[in-house]
This record gives C-alpha cells, structure tokens and sequence, in this order.
C-alpha cells in the first residue's frame, strides 16, 4: 500500500524525510525562533481572551459533537450536498486524489480558455501542489492572500496553515517586495500592505478563473462558507467569471446551524478573534437580474487519502479537524522550529497526525516521536481531537510486526527493528520469570563497568545512566534481614 | 467500465460499518448568548469598535443628514446607492453637488470605474448580531455583492429593531433551513490583515472603513 503512494511532501527544498535535518537547521536560526516566538505567545494570550465570556468546555462538546455526527453521516451527506449545490446551478466533481483533483481543475480552465488564475487560501490546494501543476501547464496562478502572495514571491510553501509568512519580518519582506516588485524598500506593514492591495486589485479584475478554498460545507443547502479577514477571497470568489471551489471531502456538515458554533471556535482558537471581517456564503452562481458574481461555479471534492482515514474509528478522530491552528500555535515543538522544518503541507500536532496518514509512516518516520506529549494540542483542540492519543497510536503503528492485525495506516511496521523486537521479548521472559530476573539484575550489576558511557543522542547532552552496585531486590532483602532480630 | 471518483470514494466510505454513534449536540452553550436591547446595542458598538467599526445611532429624521456628514468627513464624491433604498430621495435633494449612483448594469459594464472611481457606497442590511459586532448583508439586484467590497468606504443602515443577539439566535428564530441566497455575508469592521509581522492593517482588500448607522424607531 506504502509502495502505491506518492511522496508529495517534497515543500520547496524540505521533505518530511529529512525532518531531523531541517530541525537542527532551524533551531540554529535564531531569527526564525525569535519571530515564531513571538507571533505564538501572541496568539496563545488572544486566545484564551476571546474564550474568556464562554463556556469553552460546553461548546468544545458542541463542536465535537457535530463534527462526529457529520462524519457518521459522511457518505449520505456528500451525496446530499452534491445534490443541493447541482439543483442550485452549481457543478460537482469528484476526485480521488490531489493529481485527479488537478486534472479536474486544469479541464475547467481549458473549457473556459483561462489564461489567467487567481487564488484565494486554500491549503487542500497546497496539498496537491496546484499551484505548480497549473503553472506547468502555462496558465499564470497568483495568490490573493496577502501571507501567500508574500509566500509565493518568495518561491516557499506556507509555514502556518493560518498565516503563512508568520516566519518573515519586516524587513524581510520590505526587501522581498522591493526586489520582485520595484516598490520603495520601506518597513512599514502599512504601506507593504497598500501596495500589495493596488498591485492584486488589477488581478482580480483580469483573472479569468478564481480559485478558493472552503472552510464548511452546508449540505441541506448546498452552501459553501468561507472565512476571511482581507476581502481577497470575496474578490476571488465574486470578480471572475468562473469560481472553483475545492474542498476535502470530510469539511461537509448537515445544516447552517451546525456552521454558528464551529465558527464561533474556529476564529477564536486561530487568531483569537470573536468572528473575521468577512464570512462568505455562496448558494449559487450568479442569477438573472444580478449584476455581479461568477457565471458559472463549480465544487471538487477531493478524497486524497481521507476515505482511508476513515476507515479507522480511533484514527477517522483526525477528520474532525476545521484546520484553526491552534495545536501549533500551542506546541512547544511547532514554536521552536516553525512550520517548514515539517517539511510537509500539513505542519505542528495535527501535520504530525495526518501526514503519516497521507503519506506513509515510513515516508514520516520522525513525525509521532517529535512531540514530548506535553498534552497542550490536545487540551486548546476545538472539536477535541485526542492529538496526544493519537500520536502514540501511531507510534505503535510504526513498530507494530502483528501482521493478523489489519491495518490502514500505511507504512504500518515500517520502523520494526528486529533487534529491538529481540531485546523486548527477552525482557517479557525475563519479567516473566522471578527467578531469571533476579539472576539476570545481579549478573547486570556485576557487569556495570561493561555499561557503555555514549548511548547515541541521548548522552550528547547527558550523561549515560549507571546500574546501582546492588539491585533492588537485594538492597529490600538486606533491609528486612536488618529490622528482623 | 473503470468506476467514477465518485463511485469510488462513496463506495469506499460505506465499505466500513457506520462510526460509533456519540452524544448528540447539545446547543445550550448558544442559546445562552442574549441580550437585552439595550445591553445588545452596547455590545454590538463594542464590538465593531473592537474591529474598528464606526456605529453612529441616530433617529430617522437625522438619517439623511448623518450620513452627509459622513460622506462629507470621507471627502467622498461618488456615492453608490440603490434608487429605491428610502434615504436616497433625501440624500441627491440635501447633496446637488455630490453624485449618486445605483449598481443598475452588470459589473463588466464598468469594473474599472467601480473600482478606482467609486468613493462609498451605501447599503442596507438584513440584520445585526450583537454578540460579534456583526452586518447580516445578502446582497440583491439592486445592492450587489461588490457593492460592500469594491469602494474604500461602506455606510450600512441597520435599523435597530433589526438587532439580534447572535447569528444563531438570527438563524433559528427565521428558521433558515433549506435553500439559501445567492451570497449571504456576515460583516464585521473594514478588511484587514496581520500578514506582515502580525501588524494589524485596515483596508486590505476590501474597504478601508466601515460605518454603520442603527437607526431608532
């Protein structure tokens, strides 16, 4: 199953393979630690503000609980939006994975003779590297969000799912504006911003094809919701004549009741804010009579990997995910090295969580042992996703060699060593019998000068732990011998 | 014949038994968001002001006039509204100087000049949410999507019997099931960013300001 899978987690020069690597490298890098540093502590002072007038505990319940009824429903949901959005003039595709997907979209674009693409944030896009595949194939793609346009100039991938240039400052991207756009160089957000504005507002107008992301799914009304704070995903999904809106397959819920209270976490646990300046419901492509919108939009579904997440009951926990940031934001491992050491599109708790899934354990070998289960993802997740739970079950799916086990995970195994196969079972006979072990714990204390004084990482900033002169059970019987007369 | 994506992602779907059933949603936590009138009206200018939203509440008479002052201060001289919005009337008889115009011709028509050449527009609202500081816009005919989007400045006229404590007290009481609008908005302060440095900047894409008017009686 492994073998079939592509390694899509080649992000610009990184690559979840090379995690160790890119860690060390980043935590050499003290200007990004400073600004990631920063930007966190931030983001975890805003949110616990915004939460401060609710009963978070309650509506983390409410969002779990409907996140977990939508995906019992799953199938009969999807079947049900694609209903709803066809009787309201909108077209549904289906694809299976990120290269079908692109496919899907690339026809789009060549019926409507598209030059031009015009992008609004979507990280299932940056999932199946549209952006590239587009581009081979000649159409000019341009992202709208400011944090992806400033991203893409720079020829990186998004180290944050919420804000993609959260590792650049300044002055950093003063001289990435002036270089690729003959602006003043000036470290001011300010006027950075307002020309960034003046530059996309001619592209809005030009595109002949708008690409978004979408944050909810209504089914029984076949409406899709984004959430914005610049406008430019309005602009994206209402200038051009033609709106695509890609989305996973797991982001469907039953009505627009369900959407007030996930929305009421998502904004609060991403940025600490109450609600975006914008949130955008589309029903339909434009009507007669209405002067603007798109004339035709379409909606992809995208499988990629997540009808195989399913397919688990502890596991299918990750579909739950409404994509907030807040695990990362809260990690003390995400904070340190910052998104693009992950080397994947997906980065912090839940990028170690869900890539293994998508792109194999063996392809990921790094990602459910980088984190000190400190517990902090699982206890700011929205919809309670048990991140912590689940990275261990990962773990053990790695070194699992039960092969009457069936398993989904792929890469399942894939880091059994048999000589730590060998070591553990000698240790379960040994705990198994009183008279080996005690025979084996002398012998090993006998030996302690033999124990060896490097053990790998561990003693490069420790020392190497000693065996006692006697065991324990020796030093018990010696005692009791003394307090018996 | 090969099966379609979409034979195959439902199929695979319903190859596993259904997920556990777990608790059902127990919406308690959102019917607790209410408030009075008047505690409604302070938490919605707080809100927005929290965003950098401007709410002016003015009665029906000093409408027209408020909003002048607002165009005025703005040093707006092309204004968007729609001809048949009731304050329009007033608006062109009080304002010779200033030139108001409807969204009546599909954007293609004149994107450039409602782009670069518009001032502000004003609009209407379905209704407003206290407890975020929200416009309930659904864009129509005669106010269309760009409207509150393209131009610099936004004015909104929210009457304030049109106030509601939340988007799902809005929802539920008008009971909004089934199909939908076009587009419906929710609307809190102008556009903004925090893309550079988390520096908080309005006026990104959309307007630059927002201001409302809760109109009384």
């Amino acid at each position: 199953m492994s073998q079939t899978r592509e390694d899509t987690s080649q992000q610009g020069h990184n690559s979840a393979i090379n995690f160790q690597p890119q860690v060390t490298s980043a935590l050499a890098n003290s200007q990004l630690r400073g600004n990631f540093d920063k930007a966190m502590t931030g983001l975890m002072h805003k949110r616990s503000s915004a939460f401060a007038d609710w009963d978070l505990d309650a509506l983390r319940d409410l969002g779990q609980a409907i996140r977990q009824r939508a995906l019992r429903q799953l199938p009969d949901l999807l079947e049900q939006l694609e209903r709803q959005c066809q009787a309201n003039g909108i077209q549904v595709h289906w694809a299976r994975d990120g290269d079908e997907a692109c496919r899907v979209i690339t026809e789009i674009c060549q019926q409507r003779q598209a030059k031009t693409v015009i992008k609004g944030k979507s990280m299932v896009t940056e999932e199946m590297e549209l952006n590239t595949h587009l581009e081979q194939r000649g159409y000019s793609v341009l992202e709208s969000d400011l944090g992806e346009y400033i991203v893409q100039m720079a020829k990186e991938t998004p180290s944050h799912i919420i804000m993609p240039a959260i590792h650049k400052n300044t002055a950093e991207i003063a001289d990435l504006m002036h270089t690729m756009t003959g602006v003043e160089r000036r470290e001011d957000a300010h006027y950075l911003t307002d020309q960034a504005r003046q530059q996309l507002r001619e592209k809005f107008m030009q595109a002949d094809v708008g690409i978004s992301g979408v944050n909810f799914a209504v089914a029984d009304s076949g409406t899709l919701c984004l959430v914005e704070n610049e406008g430019n995903g309005r602009l994206t999904t209402t200038t051009p004549p033609c709106h695509i809106a890609v989305t996973g397959i797991e982001k469907v819920v039953p009505s627009l009741t369900d959407i007030a209270p996930l929305l009421s976490l998502l904004t609060r646990s991403a940025t600490g804010q109450s609600i975006t300046t914008y949130v955008n419901m589309i029903s339909r492509p434009r009507q007669p009579g209405e002067q603007d919108g798109p004339e035709a939009v379409h909606l992809v579904l995208v499988d990629n990997g997540r009808s195989d997440i399913y397919q688990d009951d502890e596991l299918a926990q990750t579909l739950q995910c409404i994509r907030c940031g807040a695990c990362m934001n809260h990690c003390p491992v995400y904070t340190r090295i910052g998104g693009h050491a992950y080397g994947t599109t997906y980065p912090g708790p839940i990028g170690q969580v869900l890539m293994p899934q998508l792109l194999g354990l063996e392809q990921t070998p790094d990602f459910a042992s980088a984190s000190s289960l400190c517990g902090s993802c699982g206890e700011v997740c929205p919809v309670r996703i048990p991140l912590p739970s689940l990275l261990l079950r990962l773990r053990r799916e790695a070194v699992d060699g039960d092969k009457t086990r069936p398993s989904t995970v792929p890469g399942h195994g894939s880091k059994r060593s048999g000589l730590e196969s060998l070591i553990w079972r000698f240790w379960r006979i040994v705990h198994r019998h009183p008279l080996l072990y005690r025979q084996s714990t002398r012998l090993a204390s006998q030996l302690r000068a033999l124990s060896p004084k490097r053990l790998g990482g561990w003693t490069r900033y420790r020392s190497a732990p000693k065996l006692a002169k006697t065991t324990l059970h020796s030093a018990m019987n010696a005692r009791s011998g003394r307090q018996q007369p | 014949m090969t099966p379609s994506a979409r034979q195959t992602i439902l199929s695979r779907l319903r190859e596993r038994k259904p997920l556990p059933a777990t608790s059902q949603p127990d919406f308690t936590v959102m019917q607790q968001r209410r408030w009075s009138l008047q505690d409604g009206i302070e938490r919605f200018i707080a809100q927005q002001a929290a965003v950098h939203g401007e709410v002016h509440r003015v009665s029906q008479p000093e409408l027209s006039h408020a909003i002048l002052a607002r165009l005025t201060q703005a040093g707006a001289q092309r204004v968007l509204i729609a001809p048949e919005h009731p304050v329009h009337h007033e608006l062109t008889r009080n304002a010779p100087d200033l030139q108001f115009h409807g969204y009546d011709q599909p954007v293609e028509a004149w994107q450039s000049a409602l782009f670069h050449q518009t001032d502000a527009a004003i609009t209407g609202c379905h209704a407003g949410l206290a407890d975020t500081g929200s416009l309930v816009v659904i864009p129509s005919p005669t106010e269309p999507r760009l409207m509150t989007l393209a131009p610099p400045l936004h004015i909104a006229i929210l009457p304030v019997s049109r106030l509601f404590s939340s988007w799902y007290q809005l929802i539920t009481e008008e009971d909004w099931t089934g199909p939908m609008p076009t587009n419906t908005l929710l609307i809190s302060g102008p556009s903004k960013t925090a893309d550079i440095e988390q520096t908080l900047v309005y006026g990104a894409h959309g307007p630059k300001a927002l201001t409302v008017f809760l109109v009384d009686g």
